[in-house]
Formats: structure tokens, C-alpha cells, sequence
């Protein structure tokens, strides 16, 4: 959340505007660009695989092949990153 | 990308142009003019590109200008003439608008001098040459991908006519390719989420096209022109161009995050005739494209 935050914050968004598990992160109305997402992912790649102790892949052929797009909310991202995290475990 | 991936496109004179021709014979300050027999053959109308005179031709006046560009549109049955101009030359667009030309958007255009595949992490997607497999796709996403270029930010212009431009504009690289054509598509095979048409000549790749489908949500953009410029680069392209809408800022962070310049900021105008029968009302029209 803090990272989505900050990012949009820098991209001049609105500082005080809620985040939560339906705010989109992407599109119109979205906290981040293209550019902001891949960031915020490669982040989040990194702190998961620090908890995990291997690598983990969330930006992948899979993610895009899916019927609804996992990067489309903080709470969809959320939960497919508890999911790739699961499969590795 | 995503929602708004798009870029290129928005030359007002493409590369499927005739020749031009002066607006009246004697009369060089009047500009020259020429159809678009692709772009006519799309919209079942006659567009035509018109340039202006060189800047020390001295201007001819909107009324003269206006009357003429009329004449030269009806006697070749065009009932659209687009016209690009360097957004410096303001006294030139004031002009254009006098005579009849409506502001439609401004261009940039954008250039990587130095295209190195080791200087670009391989992509996190599958990126490869487009295959026939993905035609359908490709023209699908084509069809519903773009909110920018210049027909699409022409608030009177039909959507469904703008889209099936680049629809068309898709299928005729595939299917009728030159030396120097290369679409690249984002996704496994037959299960392309994005594509990018360049035409590569003298070591220079000019991006032209570019689009992501709009339920993909952010990633395959930045990774389709990472990916495929790398590919570029592998077969010895030194250089990158592309011409991009100025409104289109998720390209132009794409292509400042890949180490682009923007420079010659363009002013793209359009004219229609007054019989037009294309023509959209403007109400009921949302205002920002990206509303759409």
C-alpha cells in the first residue's frame, strides 16, 4: 500500500484519496501507469521472495492469460500474490 | 497501453499517400494537396493531406484559402483534408483556422538514438514475431484499443470509421508485408494480448503502430515495446522513431522510461468539407477520450 502510495503521490494523484482492496491500479481512475504497475509488481516480486526465500514471478504469460486481469485492483493483486506464494510454498 | 495503449498512427500524411499537387496552378502560396487512396478506400470518402506553402511563400488569405481548398476538395471528392504544421509556426495555424481547419491534436515525435539490446532487460512476457495465427487477434484488439491519434481525437469524426482504419491498417501489414515490416506481439502463441508494427529501413526502426488490449491492465505495454525493441535491436536496428500524440502520456512515460527524446512538437488540424455527410454531432460526445 505504501509503495502504491507513494508512486501515485509522485505522479501528483490525490495524496489523501482512500486505498483499499477495490481501488483500481490501473486505467481510468487508477492510483498508478503502466509504468507505475510494472514498478509496484517488481517491488512486490522483490518482497516476496525475500519472505519466501526463492524467487516469485507475479508479471508472467499466466497473469496476462487470465480472464480477469490480476493487476486490476490492490485487493485482486493482493490475493494473487498470496496465491503465487502459496504455490511456491 | 492497457485501456489507452496507442501510439503512431497520427501522421497526417502517411505512408499510403499519391503525390501532391498545388491547389491552383501559379498560385504556390496556396500549398499543395494530395489523396489518401488508403484511408479513402477505408472510409468510402475522399481524405486528401494538404501542405502549406514554405514559410517565405507569404500566406495567402483565409478567404482565398478557404475557397480554394473547397474547389480542389470537391473536384476530387474529398470530404476530409488533414494538415500538420510545426507548432512553432502559430501565425500558420491561426491562419489554417480561419480558413476552415479545426485544431485536432498535437504530435511529438520520439527518438531513441541508441538502440542496445544489452542496454533493455529481456522481457517478463513472451514477445515474438507476429504469426498469421494471430491476425484475428491482432485486428480485434486493433479495432478496440485506441482512444488517441488523430482521427480518434477528432471530436466530430466517427469512432467506428477510426477504428476500422486501424483494424484495416493491421491486417494490410500482415497480410501484405514489406522487406521492412515487423509486427511483434506480446503473449504465447495465439493468445496475443498486444502487438507493435515498425517498418525497419537503414538500421532505423519507425514504430507505427502499437496497441494493448484494453482488459490487460497495465503490464503488457511497457513489456511489448521493452521486448520489442530488444528484438529490434537483436537484428541490428541502431535506432527507434515513432510519432506519438502528445495526450497519450501512459506512451510517452513508456517511451521516456526506455530512454526516448521528444522533439519537433507538431500541430495536426483538420478540414472538412462543408457537404461532409461523415460528419458527428457533437453532443452526446464525451469529452475526454479517455472516458470512453
Amino acid at each position: 500500500m505504501d509503495t502504491i502510495r507513494g508512486y501515485r503521490n509522485a505522479m501528483g494523484g490525490a495524496s489523501d484519496a482512500p486505498l483499499d482492496g477495490e481501488s483500481l491500479l490501473f486505467g481510468p481512475g487508477g492510483a498508478l501507469d503502466s509504468i507505475g504497475l510494472v514498478s509496484v509488481v517488481v517491488e512486490l516480486e522483490q518482497v516476496l521472495a525475500e519472505r519466501s526465500g526463492g524467487p516469485v514471478s507475479l508479471m508472467n504469460d499466466r497473469a496476462l492469460s487470465r480472464s480477469s486481469s490480476p493487476f486490476r485492483t490492490v485487493g485482486s493483486l493482493a490475493e494473487y500474490a498470496m496465491e503465487q506464494l502459496s504455490a511456491h510454498d | 497501453m492497457n485501456s489507452d495503449a496507442a501510439v503512431g498512427g497520427g501522421g497526417a500524411a502517411d505512408a499510403f499517400s499519391a503525390g501532391y499537387e498545388p491547389l491552383r496552378a501559379g498560385r504556390p502560396q496556396l500549398g499543395e494537396a494530395c489523396l489518401l487512396p488508403l484511408d479513402s478506400r477505408i472510409f468510402r470518402f475522399g481524405v486528401a493531406d494538404y501542405r502549406v506553402a514554405p514559410i517565405d511563400a507569404g500566406p495567402p488569405s483565409p478567404e482565398e484559402l478557404r475557397a480554394e481548398l473547397t474547389g480542389w476538395a470537391r473536384r476530387h471528392g474529398v470530404e476530409l483534408i488533414g494538415c500538420r504544421v510545426p507548432a512553432s509556426h502559430v501565425g500558420r495555424v491561426e491562419a489554417l483556422q480561419e480558413a476552415g481547419f479545426r485544431f485536432v491534436e498535437l504530435q511529438l515525435r520520439a527518438t531513441l538514438p541508441r538502440l542496445r539490446a544489452e542496454a533493455l532487460r529481456p522481457s517478463r512476457l513472451t514477445v515474438r514475431p507476429g504469426a498469421p495465427a494471430d491476425t484475428e487477434r491482432i485486428r480485434e484488439i486493433a479495432n478496440s484499443a485506441f482512444v488517441f491519434g488523430r482521427y480518434h481525437a477528432d471530436a466530430r469524426f466517427p469512432r467506428a470509421l477510426a477504428d476500422l482504419r486501424y483494424r484495416e491498417w493491421v491486417g494490410r501489414a500482415l497480410a501484405e508485408p514489406s522487406a521492412g515490416t515487423r509486427m511483434i506481439v506480446v503473449g504465447p502463441p495465439e493468445r496475443a494480448s498486444g502487438f507493435l508494427h515498425a517498418e525497419v529501413e537503414g538500421g532505423r526502426a519507425d514504430i507505427r503502430l502499437a496497441a494493448v488490449a484494453r482488459e490487460q491492465g497495465g503490464i503488457a505495454g511497457p513489456e511489448l515495446f521493452r521486448g520489442a525493441l530488444r528484438l529490434l535491436a537483436e537484428e541490428g536496428t541502431g535506432q527507434a522513431t515513432a510519432r506519438v500524440s502528445a495526450g497519450n502520456t501512459p506512451v510517452l512515460n513508456v517511451y521516456a522510461a526506455l530512454g526516448f527524446r521528444f522533439h519537433d512538437p507538431d500541430i495536426v488540424l483538420h478540414w472538412h468539407a462543408p457537404e461532409s455527410r461523415h460528419l458527428e454531432p457533437l453532443e452526446g460526445r464525451p469529452a475526454d477520450p479517455g472516458a470512453r
